[in-house]
C-alpha cells in the first residue's frame, strides 16, 4: 500500500471513529436542540413585523450559529486526546505503526468533521427558521459558510495543539478565549496601535500577527446587511491563512507530544 | 444517526409551528402591551429571579438601541476616536453627505469606523481582508439608509422594557418621519407616556410631534405641542435640578423654546414674551426666548449680550 | 503484524476459515527470522514528579533478551518498574539511556510497533463502540481492511468468547469482557511479538482458564509473549523463562523448569517471595550501611 494511502486510511479511520462516538454520545442532539431553540426564539421576535426586521433576523440567526458552532468546535476537540489518554486507549492506538503526529491529525479531522456537521445543522436550522419568513440569504451566505469551516479548522488546530499543554477544562476556557474574544482583541489593536509608545506598538504588531484573527473569517455581517459577495482572492488569500494557522497549531502540538511520556 | 435524521425534521416543524402559535398570541402590531405599573414593578423587584428579569430586558434595551445606529450604516461598526486620534486630525471623520436636518440621526463627528481606513492601515494585506470581509464604507461622507428598517427596534426595545425613554422618543420621531405616519407616532408616544408620566424628554418629544405636523402637514396642532411643552417644564421644574440628566436638561429646553414658538404661531403674542422671559430665568442663554424678544421690541434681561449669542450659539429648532 | 502480509505487501489470506489458531500462525506465518525478538540494554527510565523537582528513577540499568518463539514472564512487586519497562518497549516512554530494540528496530518506530500485538495494563475501550468497531479501527490502523479484516475481527471475537456480542456498544461489557477484547486486539494482524501488561487482570477463573489456552495457542503458532503478571500460576503454565525485576533493576531470571510447574505455581511463589525479599535486604545494607 502506497505509505500516502495509509496515512489518508489511518487518518480516516482515526476521524470516523471520533465522529461516530460524538453522534452516538448524542452531542450532536444537544446542538441541534440549541440552535432550534435559540433561532426559534428570535424568529419569535420576527413576527412582531418581519419586514423590518430583515436585518436583524439574519443577524441575529448567524451570531447564533457562529458563537454555537465555537463552542462546539472547542469542545469536540479539547476532549479528543485527553479522553483517549484518560480512558487509557491511547495505547493500543499508538502500539500500531503510526505516528503520534498521525494521532493528532487523525483526532483534528474527526474534530473538525464533527464541527463542519454541527455548523451545517445550525446552517439549516437556521436557514430554515429565515425562509420561513420568506427572507433570503443570497450568494455571499455560501461564502460565508466557505470561510466558517476555514476559522473552524483553526480553532479545531488550535484547541488540540493547547490540550498537549493543558488540562481539558484550561484547554477550552483558553479556546474559547481566543475565539470569541478575537474581535475584541482585534478592534483593541488596531484602537491602541497610534497611541502607544513605539515598543509596545512592536508587541501589539507581533501579536496581531502571531495569534489567529479569527474574525478575519466572519463574513455574518456582511450576510446580513445584504451586501455583495467578497472577492475571490480574499477567500484564497483567507483559506492560505487557515492552512498555515492550522498547520503550525498542529506542528507545536506535536512536537509537544513527540516526547511527551504516557 | 437514524433518529437523527427522522427526529431534527420533526422537532423543526414543532418549533415552527410553536412559533407561530406564539405569535399569534402575542398580536404582532404596533399597539403593544402597556409596560407595568408602579405596583407591579415593586412587586416583581421583591422577587430575586424577577429583578435578574428585569435586569436582562433592560440590557436587551440597550443593545437594540445600539444596534439601529448599526442598522442605519449597513453595518458598519463605528467607534469614538482615542485621544490620541482627537489631537491628530490623521483618523478618518465621519460625515453626512444626506439631509441630517432629521431628528433621531446621531450626529458623529468624534467617531471613527472600527476597521481601520486603508491610509491609516499597518497591517497591510490583513487589513485588506478586513476592509473586504467586513461591512466598511469610506464614511467620510456618507448617507443613512432608510430608517424605517429600524423602526421595529424601537418597537422591541419599549417592548422589553418600557421605561427606555430614548426608545419612545427617538422611535416617534422615525415613525413621524414616515408619510402619514403622525397618528402612529402620537400612539406609540402616548404609550411611552403611559409607562412614563412623569418624563420630560416625552413632553417634549409630544410638543415635536405636534408642532412638527402643524408646521409640514398644515395642521393645527399648536395648542396640544403648547399644553406639553408646559407639562414638561411643569414636571421639570417640580424636580431638583441636581438630579436631571443632561438629556432631561436638554428637553427641557426644547420644551420652553417650543412653548415660546407655539404661543408666537397662534398669535398670542403677551403669552410668548412671557414664555420667553420665564424661560430666561431658567436657561438666560437661550437663543430663541432672546430671538423672539428681540423681535418684538422687548429688553433683554441685564448682564447680556444677545446678538453674540445669536451668533456664537446654534438654536434652531 | 508482519506475518499477516504477503511479501509483495498485498493483504494476506483470511485466517477465517483457519481452524485452531495455532494452526492458522504455521500455515500463514512470515515470522521475523531474527534469533532476538526483544533486547533491552542498559535501560534507564525516570518520571518528573513536577516542576523544579528531581526526576525519579524507575527502571536502572536494565539488561535483558526475549528469543524469538521464548515466552518469557516478567516478573516484580507493585511499582517496581515492570510497567514503566512495557511502556519504554512499546515507545511510550522516552527512556533516559540505553537501547531497546524490536526485532532489529528501535522501540517505539512504526516499523517495531508493526511486529508488536499489545495488551495494556487496563484500558476502556471506546464506550459508544462496538467489539467490530473498535477492531475495524485497530485494523485500518496496521493495515488491514476489506472482507479480511471483517473476517478475523468475527473469528477473534468468537475466541476470546465474545462472539454474538459482536455489535454489542463496550459501555455495556464488564471489566472481564473488555479485557478480552484487548486480548482480541493485541492479536489482530498475527503479531510476532505479543506484549501483554497483566492479561488476566479482571477476568473471572474460568475466564483466565481460557485466555490461558488462547495463549498456548498462540505460543504454538511461534509467537514470542512477554507478558507481566501477578498471576504466579499462569506464568508457570505459560513461560519458558522468568526474569523478576524489583526497584528498577533486574534480581534474577531462570527457566521456568517442571519444578516450578507442579504444585500449581507454589514453587514459583516462593521464588518470588524469597528473590524478593533478598532483594530488599541487600537494598537495606545498600543504604544503611
Amino acid at each position: 500500500m502506497n505509505i500516502f494511502l495509509f496515512k489518508l486510511t489511518v487518518w480516516g479511520a482515526l476521524a470516523y471513529t471520533a465522529v461516530l462516538e460524538s453522534i452516538r454520545r448524542k452531542d450532536l442532539w444537544v446542538a441541534a436542540i440549541l440552535a432550534v431553540v435559540m433561532i426559534g426564539a428570535a424568529s419569535v421576535i420576527g413576527h412582531f413585523g418581519v419586514r423590518g426586521l430583515e436585518m436583524f433576523l439574519k443577524d441575529v440567526t448567524l451570531t447564533v450559529v457562529n458563537i454555537l458552532s465555537v463552542i462546539l468546535a472547542v469542545l469536540f476537540a479539547a476532549r479528543q486526546m485527553p479522553e483517549e489518554i484518560s480512558r487509557r486507549t491511547i495505547y493500543p492506538l499508538l502500539a500500531r505503526p503510526v505516528t503520534r503526529f498521525d494521532l493528532i491529525f487523525g483526532k483534528f479531522l474527526g474534530a473538525l468533521t464533527l464541527s463542519t456537521i454541527s455548523l451545517l445543522t445550525f446552517t439549516v436550522i437556521g436557514w430554515g427558521a429565515l425562509l420561513y419568513f420568506g427572507l433570503g440569504v443570497g450568494a455571499i451566505f455560501w461564502q460565508y459558510l466557505l470561510l466558517r469551516f476555514f476559522s473552524l479548522a483553526i480553532i479545531c488546530a488550535l484547541t488540540i495543539a493547547l490540550s498537549l499543554f493543558l488540562t481539558p477544562q484550561a484547554t477550552a476556557t483558553m479556546a474559547l478565549l481566543l475565539a470569541i474574544g478575537s474581535s475584541t482583541f482585534s478592534t483593541a489593536v488596531t484602537m491602541l496601535h497610534g497611541s502607544v509608545g513605539s515598543a509596545v506598538r512592536k508587541g501589539l504588531e507581533v501579536a496581531y500577527f502571531t495569534l489567529p484573527q479569527l474574525d478575519l473569517f466572519d463574513l455574518s455581517k456582511k450576510v446580513s446587511y445584504g451586501w455583495k459577495p467578497i472577492s475571490g482572492t480574499t477567500v484564497l488569500l483567507l483559506l492560505i491563512y487557515a492552512v498555515v494557522h492550522s498547520a503550525i497549531f498542529l506542528m507545536v502540538g506535536a512536537i509537544r507530544f513527540r516526547r511527551q511520556a504516557l | 444517526m437514524r433518529m437523527f435524521v427522522v427526529v431534527l425534521p420533526l422537532l423543526i416543524t414543532g418549533g415552527l409551528l410553536l412559533n407561530h402559535r406564539l405569535a399569534q398570541i402575542v398580536k404582532p402590531d404596533l399597539a403593544a402591551p402597556v409596560g407595568m405599573t408602579k405596583a407591579q414593578q415593586t412587586k416583581l423587584e421583591e422577587v430575586a429571579a424577577a429583578s435578574l428579569f428585569g435586569q436582562f430586558r433592560s440590557n436587551m434595551a440597550d443593545f437594540l438601541w445600539m444596534k439601529v445606529d448599526k442598522y442605519l450604516h449597513s453595518g458598519v461598526d463605528l467607534r469614538g476616536l482615542t485621544e490620541e486620534e482627537k489631537r491628530h486630525q490623521q483618523t478618518q471623520r465621519i460625515g453626512h453627505a444626506g439631509d441630517e436636518s432629521e431628528k433621531g440621526h446621531r450626529q458623529h463627528a468624534t467617531e471613527t469606523t472600527i476597521v481601520l481606513a486603508k491610509e491609516n492601515d499597518w497591517r497591510g494585506v490583513l487589513g485588506d481582508i478586513e476592509r473586504d470581509v467586513k461591512p466598511y464604507l469610506d464614511m467620510r461622507n456618507h448617507s443613512h439608509r432608510d430608517p424605517k428598517e429600524a423602526l421595529p427596534l424601537f418597537r422591541l426595545m419599549t417592548w422589553s422594557n418600557p421605561h427606555f425613554i430614548p426608545g419612545y422618543a427617538v422611535g416617534a420621531m422615525m415613525i413621524a418621519h414616515q408619510e402619514k405616519a403622525f397618528d402612529e407616532a402620537i400612539r406609540f408616544i402616548r404609550e411611552g407616556e403611559i409607562n412614563n408620566p412623569e418624563s420630560i424628554e416625552i413632553q417634549s418629544t409630544f410638543s415635536y410631534l405636534y408642532m412638527r405636523a402643524s408646521y409640514f402637514n398644515g395642521k393645527d396642532n399648536y395648542a396640544e405641542a403648547v399644553r406639553h411643552a408646559e407639562r414638561g417644564i411643569h414636571i421639570a421644574r417640580a424636580r431638583d435640578p441636581e438630579t436631571l440628566i443632561a438629556d432631561e436638561r436638554e428637553a427641557w429646553q426644547e420644551c420652553v423654546r417650543r412653548r415660546v414658538i407655539g404661543y408666537r404661531e397662534m398669535k398670542q403674542p403677551y403669552k410668548a414674551r412671557q414664555a420667553a422671559l420665564e424661560g430666561l430665568t431658567d436657561f438666560p442663554e437661550d437663543v430663541t426666548c432672546r430671538k423672539y424678544l428681540e423681535s418684538v421690541g422687548e429688553p433683554l434681561p441685564k448682564g447680556t449680550s444677545g446678538v453674540t449669542l445669536l451668533k456664537t450659539q446654534n438654536g434652531t429648532d | 503484524m508482519s506475518g499477516c502480509y504477503a511479501p509483495d505487501g498485498t493483504d494476506a489470506v483470511s485466517p477465517a476459515n483457519s481452524g485452531r489458531l495455532s494452526e492458522f500462525f504455521m500455515t500463514t506465518g512470515m515470522r521475523s527470522q531474527t534469533a532476538t525478538a526483544l533486547s533491552l540494554d542498559n535501560l534507564n527510565v525516570s518520571y518528573s514528579t513536577g516542576p523544579m523537582k528531581p526526576k525519579r528513577r524507575v527502571v536502572e540499568d536494565l539488561s535483558l533478551e526475549v528469543q524469538a518463539g521464548e515466552v518469557v514472564g516478567f516478573l516484580g512487586p507493585n511499582g517496581a518498574g515492570k510497567s514503566s519497562t512495557i511502556k519504554a518497549v512499546m515507545g511510550f516512554l522516552t527512556p533516559d539511556s540505553g537501547t531497546i530494540r524490536v526485532f532489529d528496530e528501535p522501540a517505539g518506530t512504526p516499523a517495531a510497533n508493526s511486529k508488536i500485538g499489545y495488551l495494556p495494563e487496563v484500558a476502556l475501550y471506546y464506550p459508544f463502540l462496538t467489539p467490530m468497531e473498535t477492531l475495524w479501527l485497530y485494523g485500518k490502523l496496521q493495515r488491514l481492511g476489506g472482507k479480511a479484516l471483517r473476517d478475523e475481527s468475527y473469528r477473534l471475537l468468537n475466541l476470546v468468547g465474545l462472539g454474538g456480542k459482536e455489535k454489542q456498544p463496550l459501555r455495556t461489557f464488564s471489566k472481564g469482557m473488555q479485557q478480552r477484547l484487548g486480548i482480541a486486539q493485541a492479536l489482530l494482524g498475527n503479531p510476532d511479538l505479543l506484549v501483554l501488561d497483566e492479561v488476566t487482570s479482571g477476568v473471572d477463573p474460568i475466564g483466565r482458564r481460557h485466555l490461558r489456552e488462547i495463549l498456548a495457542d498462540v505460543r504454538s503458532g511461534g509467537t514470542t509473549i512477554f507478558l507481566s503478571s501477578h498471576e504466579l500460576d499462569e506464568v508457570a503454565q505459560l513461560c519458558d523463562r522468568v526474569i523478576l525485576i524489583h526497584g528498577g533493576r533486574k534480581q534474577d531470571e531462570r527457566p521456568v523448569d517442571d519444578r516450578f510447574r507442579q504444585g500449581i505455581g507454589s514453587a514459583l511463589e516462593n521464588y518470588f517471595i524469597t528473590t524478593i525479599q533478598q532483594a530488599e535486604e541487600q537494598y537495606a545494607k545498600e543504604n544503611n550501611p
